[in-house]
């Protein structure tokens, strides 16, 4: 059992950090949509479109990292309650 | 070689002259409602971990121009303040909420042309400061505007694929404005969000003849 949850919160740490570098290891907020710049060629104005893609950033990354400690640290904090 | 009568050529010239007088005086009615969605504001606005920047493509208004006297320019521009776009669906909900700028009471942002002072004229481009009411979240306030015209004569056709004729108009400008001045949480989160916004516009508007 512990060691099953050892490795839960070890796939989950790993998992996350691959998603994170995935997505281009965004250091700020994670997005659902990213906006690419294109140009007019006539009038040559750099307008942004958006394309809907999940980039995964730093939030995701911390509330991975925290949901992994509290599952890895979960067992213990049961058997003190107990 | 054939003799033209002086009558006609004196009552040619007066004609000439007169319908060159009408077309050349006359300010051009540009309009800047864009089906291609090239016509955009972008803001941004600094936070800590990353600054939230995105952009409206609901631009609409007419701008009167004359290439020969730009400081005769008038008009409005009004932004759709429900085309405004973040990359993040949370943030954008926050965003056109109540607690910030209430698109659903407040869906329009304009800017009408009060007063217009040429800074320089060059072959590119034509640099002007504008003076005008901009509204937003329904306050009202009169801010000076740097701009930058670029006027494309008969490029109009290039644009639509040969559907229509005329000129255009292009017009950048970036500012700054306090968010405090227009009710967006006036002196709140400042740690979290920048007091002021930057604003940046590039649009096109065409006259067809």
């Amino acid at each position: 059992m512990k060691k099953s949850i050892r490795y839960l919160s070890l796939f989950i740490i790993i998992t996350s950090l691959f998603l994170w570098i995935a997505t281009g290891a965004h250091t700020g907020w994670s997005k659902n949509r990213i906006a690419i710049e294109r140009i007019d060629p006539v009038t040559e104005i750099a307008y942004p479109v958006y394309q809907e893609k999940w980039v995964f950033g730093v939030d995701f990354l911390v509330v991975s990292i925290l949901c992994s400690l509290i599952i890895r640290i979960l067992p213990n904090l049961i058997k003190v309650i107990k | 070689m054939k003799k033209i009568p002086l009558k006609k050529l004196i009552v040619f010239i007066i004609f000439s002259s007169f319908a060159n007088y009408y077309t050349a005086a006359k300010p051009a009615s540009f309009n800047f409602k864009d089906p291609k969605g090239v016509n955009h504001a972008t803001f941004n606005l600094d936070a800590p971990l990353e600054s939230i920047s995105g952009s409206a493509s609901g631009v609409s208004g007419m701008v009167l121009f004359d290439p020969k006297d730009p400081e005769k320019l008038s008009g409005k521009i009004t932004i759709d303040a429900r085309t405004l776009t973040v990359p993040n669906d949370s943030m954008q909900k926050h965003l056109h909420g109540s607690q910030w700028l209430d698109t659903n009471k407040y869906p329009s942002i304009t800017f009408t042309v009060n007063k217009v002072s040429v800074v320089s004229i060059s072959k590119k481009n034509i640099k002007l400061q504008i003076t005008g009411t901009f509204t937003l979240k329904g306050n009202i306030k009169e801010i000076i505007v740097p701009v930058e015209l670029v006027y494309l004569p008969k490029k109009l056709a290039v644009r639509s694929n040969g559907k229509m004729k005329g000129d255009l108009l292009v017009i950048r400008s970036q500012f700054t404005i306090d968010r405090s001045d227009f009710s967006i949480k006036p002196g709140q989160h400042l740690d979290k969000v920048s007091p002021s916004i930057d604003i940046k516009l590039a649009i096109a508007g065409y006259f067809e003849k």
